[in-house]
C-alpha cells in the first residue's frame, strides 16, 4: 500500500497536475500584491531557469549566455510588437526563433571544444548582446530602453490586461516546459544526453553524435529561453540592455544549482526560493548579493544536489547519527 | 599616423593590464584546471588596497602595490583553501559556479564596506608624459607596459628555473605523479592561487590612477581575460600575454577606425574567427 503510494507521489504527471492547481489558486491565497507579484516574477525565472536545467542539468553544459537570450527573444518580440505592429504570438515566436537561432550560432562555434572553452564564449556572446542592445539605439532605443510595451494580444475571448491573466499564461507556459522538457529528458534523446554528460568518450563509442546531440539540446534551450524573455517583457512592460547582462544568466544559474540541478522541479524551486525568501529577509540588494553568494558556494560544497537533494542529505545525516550512537551505546555498556 | 600611434599606445597599455590578469588565469587554469572567474574581483580588492595604503594612508605608490599584492596573495590563498579546495574531486562545472559565487560576495563585500563612489588614485608620476612620434603618452602609461613586462618576465624566470617553479610545472603536467615524487600537491596549488591574487592585484593596482576604483570594475577585466586566455590557448602563459597585448591593439584600432561605440565588442569578434578557424588557440598546442 505505500509502495503504491509512494508511486503515486513520485509520477510527475500528477505532480504536474497538483502544481498546476496550486500555481492556478495562487492569486486567491495570496492577498498581499507584492507577493503576488515575487511568485510571478519566480514564475518567469522558472521558466528560464527549467530551459537552463536542459542544457545545465541534463547535458553538462555551463551556459553563461541564457540571460542574453531571454532577453534576445524578449526584444525582438516586443520590437516587432510596438514598431511593426506584429501580432503577439507571432512575435513571440519569432524571438524564441531568433533566440534559438543565436543559439545554434553559439553552439556551432564552440560546441566541438571541449571544457571550458563553450561556458565562456556563452560568457562572452551575452557581454557582446547587451553591448549591441545598449549601441544599436536605431533599433533597439538604447540606453533608454523599450518602453510601453504592451500585454499580450487577446486570444478569442481571453484577454491578458491584468497581471493576473498574465500570471496565468506565464503559469501554463511554465507547466507546458515543464511537460515538454520531461518528455525530452525521458526519450532516447535524453538518455544520450545523460550518457553524454556522464563520459563524452564513452557515449561517442556507443554510436552517440555527442556534438549533435548537444547543439540540439542548447538549441531548444534558447527557444525556451526566448520565450521566458518575451513573458518577462510583456509583465514588465518595459526593457533596458542591463536585463541581457551577466547578471541575469548568473542568477538564471543560481536558480538552477540552488533548486538542484539535474532534477525537474529543482529550477522551479530555486526560482522561488531565490526571488522570494531574500525579500521576506527584507535584505538591501548589496546585502541580498552577498548572501546569495556565500549560499551558492555552500550549497556547491555541501548539498551539489541543492534543495531538491536537501531531504535525502538530512534523511543520511541522521542515519548517521543514529548509528553513531548505537554504537557508543554498545561500546559503554 | 598620430591618431594610430594614440590608439596603439592606449591599446598597449589595456593590454598589458588584460595580460597580467590573462597570465594569472592561465596559471590557476593550468595547475588547477579552475577557471577562476573572481580573480576580476581580486583585481578591483586589489586597486582598493593600494587607494586605502596610498590615500588613505599616505603611503608611497609603490610600497603601496607590493602591500596589495601582499594582501591579495593572501586572500588568494584563503579562497582556495576555503571554496575551491573541498570542490577537488567534484566536477570541474562545480569549481566554475563557485568562482562565480565568490566573484558575487567579493563585489557585494567591495560595495558594502566601500560604498559606489568612485575613487581616482593620484599617479605617483603626475600627469607628465612624452611624445611618440606625434602621439603624447602619459609616463603612467608606460609604466603600465613596463612594470607588466618586468613581472611576467620575472615570474616566466621564477617557474622555468627555480625548484618552486619545477613543482608548479610537475603539478600543472601530472598531479598524481607530482604526489608521488614528493610534492606537496595542495601547497602548490595553494601558492599558485596566492600567485594569481598577486598578478590581479598588480592588474588592479596599476590601472587606478588611469581608471577609476569602483566595486565591479573587474566585471569586464575579467570577461577579457578570459576571452584571451582562449585566444591564447587554455593554459599557455605566452600565449596569454601575447594574446592580452593583441586584444588590447585590436580594441583600440576597431575604436579608432570602425567604431568607438562597439570598442568592446571586437575583441570578442576575434574569437569568433579564433575558435572558427585555429579551436585550439592561437598558442596552443595539441596536447590536452
Amino acid at each position: 500500500m505505500t509502495r503504491r503510494i509512494r508511486s503515486l507521489v513520485r509520477n510527475f504527471w500528477l505532480q504536474l497536475t497538483v502544481f498546476a492547481v496550486a500555481a492556478f489558486a495562487v492569486p486567491w491565497v495570496v492577498s498581499s500584491n507584492y507577493t503576488f507579484h515575487l511568485l510571478t516574477l519566480s514564475a518567469i525565472w522558472a521558466v528560464l531557469a527549467v530551459s537552463l536545467n536542459l542544457v545545465m542539468g541534463y547535458a553538462g553544459l555551463l551556459s553563461i549566455a541564457h540571460g542574453a537570450l531571454a532577453m534576445l527573444g524578449g526584444y525582438t518580440s516586443s520590437l516587432l510588437v510596438l514598431d511593426s505592429s506584429v501580432n503577439f504570438w507571432f512575435a513571440l515566436v519569432v524571438g524564441s526563433l531568433v533566440a534559438a537561432l543565436m543559439g545554434l550560432f553559439v553552439g556551432v562555434l564552440t560546441l566541438r571544444l571541449r571544457g571550458h572553452y563553450f561556458a565562456i564564449s556563452t560568457l562572452a556572446f551575452g557581454i557582446v548582446v547587451s553591448l549591441v542592445l545598449e549601441k544599436w539605439g536605431t533599433v533597439t532605443r538604447g540606453p533608454r530602453g523599450v518602453t510601453n510595451i504592451p500585454p499580450p494580444a487577446p486570444l478569442g475571448p481571453l484577454e491578458f490586461a491584468t497581471n493576473r491573466a498574465k500570471y496565468f499564461l506565464i503559469v501554463i507556459i511554465l507547466v507546458v516546459t515543464l511537460a515538454l522538457v520531461r518528455n525530452l529528458v525521458q526519450s532516447p534523446f535524453g538518455r544520450a544526453l545523460e550518457a553524454i554528460r556522464g563520459n563524452e568518450l564513452v557515449a561517442r563509442s556507443l554510436g552517440v553524435d555527442a556534438v549533435r546531440y548537444k547543439l540540439v539540446a542548447f538549441t531548444i534551450s534558447a527557444a525556451i529561453a526566448g520565450v521566458s524573455g518575451t513573458l518577462y517583457a510583456t509583465y514588465i512592460n518595459y526593457l533596458h540592455p542591463s536585463d541581457a547582462s551577466l547578471w541575469t544568466s548568473f542568477f538564471a544559474l543560481l536558480y538552477v544549482v540552488i533548486g538542484g540541478s539535474g532534477t525537474l522541479w529543482g529550477p522551479v524551486i530555486g526560482s522561488v526560493f531565490v526571488v522570494v525568501v531574500p525579500e521576506w529577509l527584507r535584505l538591501f540588494d548589496e546585502y541580498r548579493q552577498l548572501l546569495l553568494g556565500l549560499v551558492l558556494i555552500l550549497v556547491i560544497t555541501f548539498l551539489p544536489g541543492g534543495l531538491m537533494a536537501l531531504g535525502s542529505k538530512v534523511r543520511g545525516v541522521v542515519k548517521r547519527w543514529r548509528r553513531t550512537r548505537v554504537r557508543a551505546q554498545e561500546a559503554s555498556s | 599616423m598620430e591618431i594610430l600611434v594614440q590608439q596603439l599606445a592606449n591599446g598597449v597599455m589595456l593590454g598589458a593590464i588584460y595580460a597580467l590578469v590573462a597570465a594569472g588565469v592561465a596559471l590557476i587554469f593550468g595547475v588547477l584546471e579552475i577557471p577562476q572567474f573572481a580573480l576580476g574581483a581580486m583585481a578591483m580588492l586589489g586597486a582598493y588596497a593600494v587607494y586605502f595604503a596610498n590615500v588613505g594612508f599616505g603611503l608611497n605608490y609603490w610600497f603601496s602595490l607590493v602591500l596589495a599584492g601582499g594582501a591579495l596573495a593572501v586572500i588568494g590563498a584563503i579562497t582556495h583553501r576555503l571554496v575551491f579546495h573541498p570542490l577537488r574531486n567534484a566536477p570541474g562545472i562545480n569549481a566554475f559556479i563557485s568562482a562565480f559565487g565568490l566573484l558575487l560576495v567579493l563585489e557585494s563585500g567591495a560595495l558594502i564596506l566601500f560604498g559606489a563612489t568612485y575613487r581616482r588614485i593620484p599617479s605617483p608620476l603626475g600627469s607628465e608624459g612624452i611624445r611618440l612620434l606625434g602621439a603624447y603618452v602619459t609616463w603612467q602609461r608606460v609604466l603600465v607596459v613596463v612594470v607588466t613586462l618586468v613581472v611576467v618576465l620575472i615570474l616566466q624566470q621564477v617557474i622555468k628555473r627555480t625548484q618552486a617553479g619545477s613543482s608548479i610545472r610537475a603539478v600543472a603536467q601530472n598531479p598524481v605523479g607530482a604526489r608521488v615524487v614528493g610534492i606537496d600537491v595542495v601547497r602548490v596549488q595553494t601558492a599558485t592561487m596566492a600567485l594569481g591574487g598577486v598578478l590581479a592585484a598588480l592588474a588592479g593596482g596599476l590601472i587606478a590612477p588611469i581608471a577609476s576604483v569602483y566595486p565591479t570594475m573587474g566585471d569586464t577585466l575579467i570577461v577579457k581575460a578570459f576571452v584571451i586566455t582562449i585566444l591564447g590557448g587554455m593554459g599557455s602563459m605566452a600565449g596569454a600575454i601575447v594574446g592580452g597585448f593583441v586584444f588590447g591593439a585590436v580594441e583600440a584600432l576597431g575604436a579608432a577606425y570602425v567604431s568607438v561605440d562597439y570598442k568592446d565588442a571586437f575583441g570578442f569578434v576575434v574569437l569568433v574567427l579564433v575558435l572558427a578557424l585555429r579551436p585550439e588557440g592561437i598558442f596552443g598546442g595539441s596536447e590536452s
